[in-house]
C-alpha cells in the first residue's frame, strides 16, 4: 500500500521535474523553514462547579464540561522544492498534543471526578503548492494542498481542576494508538527579503479521517466499577484535533538554501 | 543690397549642394552629452521647486511644483528619447542667433537653450527650464536666417513671459471654475478646452509681440517679407517644403511604362490654412488665426528703419547647411513614420538637386518595399487612410494618386524593377539586396508562382505597352471616391494555401502590361538566384502547409515572422535597450508617478544588473540613466535600435529589413552579439472594488471562514503591473517573446527578481 502511494506521488511529481524549467528564486529552489501555528486547545478548566457537593443527575451525566480556549504552541519545520514555474512540491513536521477534561465516576465511592485526557502525536504532511496565476515560485500567493498523516496516542493523566484524586488503574489505563490521516487546502503568501530570507503566512482548511482513538475498544468502562463518561474525552480532543485543521493560521520564516 | 545676399545665399546653396557626396551620411549627436539626458529628473525636480517663492500661497505653491514635476519629467523623456538633436554646430549656431536677438539682456540669454527636433512636423515650442525646440520640418521650409531669427525670438517670449507656468496655473483655474459653475456640465461642449484655447491664443499673441519687439532691436532684417514669410510657413505648413511637380514616369523602366491612366487629370490648388478663422475653428484653435497673428507682427515691424537690417548675420552658409541637412532627414523621419508617399516625394525633391544620392534613391526603395508589403499582405489600413490622394493639394497629388490608383501586382513589380536598378548600379550596397530578395518573395507568394509567366524573350514597343497597361488600368472616376476612406483593395485570392504546383503558366491578361517588366534582369545571375530561391521557397511552404493541413496549422505571406514562446534560446550575451518604467496610480487625478516611477526605473536597472551578474551572463543596458556626457556614441547606438525596432512593431508578422538594417547589422557586430532586448515595467495601482467583496462578505453568512477573505478583499490595496520583454535577433530578425504578463501583484523587489532571473534565465538556457 506505501508502495503504491509512493508511486501514485511519484507519477505526479516526475513530469513536472522532467519538463519543467524550474529557476526558483535566482535560482534557489530549496526553503527550509521554522514556523508556528497555534492548536486551538478548546480545553480543560472546568469553571464555577463546586465539585464537592456536585450530585450527578441524568441530564449531566453525559453533558461535555465547558470550555475555556487554549492556545496550544505548535512549531512546526517544513522544506519546499521548487518544481514549476508555478509549482512546489512541499513537505512538513510538526507534533501537535492535546489534552481535556474527561468526567470520571466511580461506582464503589459514588464519587466523580474529573481526570485530564491526553492526545499527542507527529504530523507529517506532504503536498504540492499551485502559486497562483501570473506569479513565480515560490513567491506570493499560493494553494498548498497536502495530506497529514499521523499516529496518534491518548492516555489519562491527573487534571489539576478536579476535587478529587483520580483513582490509579484510571491513570494507567492504556488507550489503542490511531494512525489517522487528514486532507486540508491552505491558502497563504510567501515574500522573500533580502534575496535569502522567506515569510510564510497561511491559514488552512482540511478533513480528517477517522477518529483519535478506538471507540469500540474503549467504550468507556475503566476496571470493575470505574466509568470514564463515554464520549468527553474522545469527543473533545478530536474536536482539538479537527481545530488544527479547521481555520488554523500559521507563520513560517525560512532560509533559501540552495 | 538684399538680392546681393539672397544670390551670395543661392550661391552658397548650390556650393552645399555640389559638396554633397553620392550619399548622404545621417546626422547623429556628437559633443557632449548633455546633463538633461543623463541626470535623473527627480533631481532636477528637487533643484527646480527650491526656486518657488516663500510667500505664495500653499495651493500656489502646490501648483507650481506639479508643474515643475510635470513639465520637467515631460521634456526630459523627450530630451532621452532620441527625438533631440545635441550637435554642437547646429547648437552652436542656434546660439549666436540668439546672442544676436539677446544681447541687450544677458540674463535672459542665459536661460534660454536651443535644440533642435528630429521630427517632420513643422513645428517650434518653449518647455520648462528654458528649453526651446525647433523641429526639422520648420527649418526645411524657412528661407533665411532672420525668419528664423523671428520664430525663436516669438519662443524666447513664451519663456521670458513664463508662459508655460501661467498657463499650467490658469489652465488649473480654469478646470476647477468650469467644474464648480459650468452650465455644460452634461454635455458635450468642452467649456474648459474653449476657455483654455483663448487663453493660449492670448499668450501666443504676446509671444508674437515680444518676438516681433527682439527681432526688431536686432539687425535682422525685420520687415514686413521676412514676417509675412514665417506666417506663410505656418499657412503651408501641412506641405513640402517645395512644390515641384511629380512625373511619375520617374519609375518607368525599358520594358515597363506606367499607364495614362495612373496620372491624375489635374491636381488640386494649395489653398493654405484660412487667414481669418471662424468661431468655431477660433475656439478649437491654441493659437489666434494666421491672418490676425500676421497684421498684428507686420504692425509692429512696419515701423522699424530698413536700412542695415540683414536676412543672414551669423551665417547664410551655415544656415543653408542646416537646412539643406534637416531636408535630407525628412524622408527617413516620414518613412519612420510610415508616411511613405511623403518619403518618397520629399526624397524626390532633393533628389532635383543631387540626381544620384544614393541615399535618397534607397529611401524611395525602402518606402517602396514597404508599401507593396503591406499591400499585399493586405495590411494597408495602416497608411491608406492617410493615403488618399484626395487628401493632398499641390503637385504631390500626382505620386499620391498613382500609388493609390495602381494595383497591388503592379505596384510590386514597379517596385522591384526600381530596387533592382538600384541594386545594380550599387551591388556593394548590403541594403539593396536584402530588399529585392523580399519584393521578388512577394511577387512569387502573391503574384506569379513562377517565372515561366514572363515574356522573356520576347519584345515590345513602348507605345503597345502603353496600349496594354492603359487597358489593364482603366480609368477611375475620381468624382466617385471619397475624401476620407481607403483604397478599397481586391480581396486576396490566397497563394499561401496548399495548391498544387503548376508548372505550365495560365496567363492572367490584366497582367499582360507587366510581363516584359525584367527583360533586363533575365540573365542576371543575382536575379535568377533569387527567382528560383523564392520559388523553392514557396513550394517549401506549400509542402509543409500540405503537411500540416489537418492540424489547422497555417502559413501567411511572405516573409513572416516568427515569435518564438517558451524556449530556451542559450544565448550567453545580450543588450538590453532602454528599458522603461512606469507608475501609474489610477486613483488620483494626475495618475502618473513620477517620482516614484524613475525610482522604479533605476530599481530596474540594478535588478537587470544583478540578475546578470548573478547568473554569469554579459548584459550590456544601453539607458541614459546610466550614461554620462562620453556616451555620446551609446546614447546614438541607443536611438538607432529604438528606431530600428519601432519599425519592427509597425511591420508586425512582416519580417523584412528595418529602414537602417545596415546601421543595425554593423552595431550588432559591434557589440558582439546579434541579441537586443527590449522590456518594461507598467506597474498600476488599482481602486478599491467593492461589489466583489460586499457579495463575498454576504456569502460569510452562511459560511463565516469567507468572511476573511472578503474582508482582506475590502482592506488590501490593489495592485499589478505589466511585465514586457521581447527579445530580438536583430539580424534575422526573428523574435522571441519573453514577457507579455499582466501579474495581479504588487512589482516588489523580490517579485520583479523572480521574474527578471526567470527572463534572463530563459534566455541563458541550452535549448
Amino acid at each position: 500500500m506505501q508502495k503504491k502511494f509512493i508511486f501514485i506521488i511519484l507519477l505526479i511529481i516526475l513530469p513536472y521535474v522532467v519538463q519543467s524549467q524550474a529557476v526558483g528564486y535566482q535560482g534557489k529552489k530549496c526553503i527550509a523553514s521554522l514556523g508556528y501555528m497555534p492548536l486551538n486547545n478548546l480545553s480543560g478548566t472546568f469553571l464555577g462547579i463546586d465539585w464537592t457537593n456536585y450530585e450527578i443527575t441524568e441530564d449531566q451525566t453525559f453533558a461535555l464540561a465547558p470550555y475555556q480556549l487554549v492556545i496550544r504552541h505548535t512549531p512546526y519545520i517544513s522544506l519546499e522544492y521548487v518544481l514549476g514555474r508555478e509549482l512546489s512540491i512541499w513537505f512538513r513536521y510538526n507534533p501537535f498534543s492535546t489534552s481535556t477534561n474527561a468526567y470520571w465516576y466511580n461506582t464503589g465511592l459514588d464519587s466523580i471526578g474529573l481526570v485530564q485526557a491526553n492526545t499527542s502525536g507527529n504530523m507529517f504532511s506532504l503536498g504540492l503548492r499551485k502559486y497562483m496565476r501570473s506569479t513565480a515560485a515560490p513567491l506570493s500567493a499560493y494553494l498548498n494542498f497536502y495530506v497529514t498523516m499521523y499516529p496518534t496516542h491518548s492516555d489519562l493523566s491527573a487534571s489539576p481542576d478536579s476535587p478529587i484524586d483520580a483513582p490509579k488503574e484510571l491513570l494507567d489505563h492504556s488507550f489503542t494508538d490511531q494512525p489517522l490521516f487528514g486532507l486540508s487546502v491552505a491558502y497563504g503568501y510567501q515574500n522573500i527579503f533580502w534575496d535569502k530570507v522567506t515569510l510564510d503566512l497561511s491559514i488552512a482548511l482540511g478533513y480528517i479521517f477517522g477518529d483519535a482513538i478506538n471507540y469500540a475498544e474503549n467504550d468507556g468502562l475503566v476496571g470493575d466499577n470505574i466509568y470514564l463518561v463515554p464520549g468527553s474525552p474522545l469527543a473533545a480532543n478530536f474536536a482539538n484535533i479537527q481545530s488544527l485543521f479547521f481555520a488554523t493560521p500559521s507563520i513560517g520564516i525560512g532560509y533559501l538554501l540552495f | 543690397m538684399k538680392p546681393i545676399l539672397t544670390l551670395a545665399g543661392a550661391l552658397l546653396c548650390i556650393v552645399g549642394v555640389q559638396a554633397q557626396s553620392s550619399d548622404y551620411i545621417r546626422i547623429n549627436n556628437s559633443g557632449a552629452l548633455p546633463s538633461e539626458v543623463y541626470t535623473p529628473s527627480t533631481v532636477k525636480y528637487q533643484d527646480d521647486i527650491t526656486r518657488i517663492e516663500e510667500e505664495l500661497s500653499k495651493k500656489d505653491k502646490k501648483t507650481q511644483q506639479e508643474y515643475y514635476l510635470e513639465s520637467g519629467f515631460s521634456i526630459d523623456e523627450m530630451m532621452r528619447s532620441g527625438l533631440v538633436l545635441y550637435n554642437p554646430d547646429y547648437n552652436a549656431y542656434f546660439e549666436k542667433i540668439a546672442d544676436e536677438l539677446l544681447k541687450n539682456n544677458p540674463t535672459l540669454r542665459n536661460e534660454v537653450h536651443f535644440y533642435l527636433l528630429r521630427s517632420p512636423v513643422v513645428n517650434a515650442f518653449a518647455g520648462a527650464g528654458g528649453n526651446i525646440f525647433i523641429s526639422m520640418g520648420l527649418i526645411a521650409m524657412l528661407d533665411n536666417e532672420a525668419e528664423l531669427a523671428f520664430v525663436m525670438g516669438h519662443e524666447i517670449g513664451h519663456i521670458a513671459l513664463e508662459h508655460g507656468l501661467d498657463f499650467y496655473m490658469e489652465a488649473k483655474e480654469i478646470d476647477k471654475s468650469v467644474n464648480d459653475n459650468s452650465l455644460f456640465r452634461k454635455s458635450s461642449f468642452n467649456e474648459s478646452l474653449v476657455i483654455k484655447n483663448l487663453y493660449s491664443q492670448d499668450l501666443e499673441t504676446q509671444a508674437d509681440s515680444y518676438g516681433a519687439d527682439l527681432i526688431s532691436k536686432s539687425k535682422y532684417a525685420a520687415d514686413t517679407a521676412t514676417m509675412n514669410a514665417v506666417f506663410d510657413v505656418l499657412k503651408y505648413s501641412y506641405l513640402p517644403y517645395r512644390n515641384d511637380p511629380f512625373p511619375v514616369r520617374f519609375f518607368e523602366g525599358a520594358h515597363y511604362v506606367i499607364s495614362h491612366n495612373l496620372m491624375i487629370d489635374s491636381v488640386a490648388p494649395i489653398t493654405g490654412e484660412p487667414e481669418i478663422m471662424d468661431a468655431k475653428d477660433a475656439f478649437k484653435s491654441t493659437h489666434p488665426s494666421i491672418g490676425d497673428r500676421r497684421t498684428a507682427v507686420n504692425n509692429t515691424v512696419s515701423k522699424n528703419d530698413p536700412s542695415g537690417r540683414k536676412e543672414y548675420i551669423v551665417s547664410g552658409e551655415w544656415f543653408l547647411r542646416i537646412r539643406n541637412d534637416a531636408r535630407y532627414e525628412l524622408p527617413m523621419f516620414y518613412l519612420h513614420n510610415e508616411l511613405f508617399q511623403d518619403a518618397i516625394y520629399s526624397a524626390y525633391l532633393s533628389l532635383q538637386k543631387d540626381p544620384d544620392n544614393l541615399y535618397l534613391e534607397k529611401i524611395i526603395a525602402k518606402a517602396l518595399t514597404s508599401m507593396t508589403k503591406y499591400r499585399n499582405s493586405k495590411d494597408d489600413e495602416v497608411y491608406a487612410e492617410k493615403a488618399n490622394f484626395k487628401e493632398y493639394e499641390g503637385e504631390q497629388q500626382s505620386l499620391y494618386f498613382m500609388l493609390w490608383a495602381m494595383k497591388d501586382v503592379e505596384m510590386n513589380v514597379m517596385s522591384l524593377l526600381y530596387t533592382y536598378n538600384l541594386y545594380k548600379q550599387h551591388p556593394e550596397d548590403k541594403e539593396l539586396q536584402p530588399l529585392c530578395k523580399t519584393l521578388i518573395n512577394d511577387l512569387v507568394v502573391y503574384h506569379f508562382d513562377s517565372d515561366v509567366y514572363f515574356l522573356k524573350n520576347d519584345s515590345i514597343s513602348r507605345d503597345s505597352l502603353y496600349v496594354l497597361s492603359d487597358k489593364n488600368n482603366p480609368k477611375v472616376d475620381i468624382s466617385k471616391v471619397r475624401k476620407t476612406g481607403f483604397k478599397k483593395t481586391t480581396t486576396r485570392k490566397t497563394t499561401t494555401r496548399v495548391t498544387k504546383y503548376n508548372p505550365v503558366p495560365k496567363i492572367d491578361k490584366t497582367k499582360a502590361h507587366l510581363l516584359y517588366a525584367f527583360n533586363d534582369f533575365w540573365g542576371d545571375m543575382a536575379f535568377d538566384t533569387l527567382w528560383e530561391a523564392a520559388i523553392s521557397e514557396r513550394k517549401e511552404r506549400e509542402e509543409l502547409a500540405k503537411k500540416y493541413k489537418d492540424s489547422g496549422f497555417k502559413f501567411n505571406g511572405a516573409d513572416t515572422r516568427n515569435y518564438y514562446l517558451g524556449e530556451n534560446l542559450g544565448v550567453d550575451s545580450i543588450v538590453v535597450i532602454n528599458p522603461f518604467y512606469m507608475r501609474i496610480d489610477v486613483r488620483k487625478e494626475n495618475a502618473i508617478e513620477y517620482i516614484s516611477g524613475e525610482e522604479g526605473e533605476l530599481n530596474y536597472l540594478q535588478i537587470l544588473q544583478d540578475n546578470a551578474q548573478l547568473m554569469d551572463m554579459h548584459v550590456q543596458i544601453l539607458d541614459p540613466l546610466l550614461m554620462n556626457e562620453q556616451s555620446v556614441d551609446q546614447f546614438n547606438d541607443m536611438n538607432e535600435f529604438n528606431d530600428w525596432f519601432s519599425v519592427q512593431l509597425d511591420f508586425g508578422s512582416m519580417n523584412i529589413p528595418g529602414y537602417n538594417q545596415e546601421v543595425i547589422d554593423s552595431l550588432a557586430d559591434t557589440y558582439g552579439t546579434d541579441y537586443f532586448l527590449w522590456t518594461g515595467i507598467i506597474s498600476l495601482r488599482d481602486r478599491m472594488h467593492i461589489t466583489g467583496p460586499l457579495i463575498l462578505l454576504g456569502t460569510s453568512l452562511f459560511f463565516p471562514p469567507l468572511a476573511i477573505l472578503s474582508i482582506y478583499d475590502l482592506l488590501a490595496p490593489r495592485y499589478e503591473f505589466f511585465y514586457l520583454a521581447l527579445l530580438y535577433d536583430v539580424k534575422t530578425r526573428e523574435a522571441y517573446v519573453l514577457k507579455y504578463e499582466l501579474l495581479n501583484n504588487n512589482d516588489t523587489r523580490a517579485i520583479l527578481n523572480s521574474h527578471t532571473y526567470e527572463m534572463l534565465y530563459r534566455i541563458s538556457a541550452k535549448p
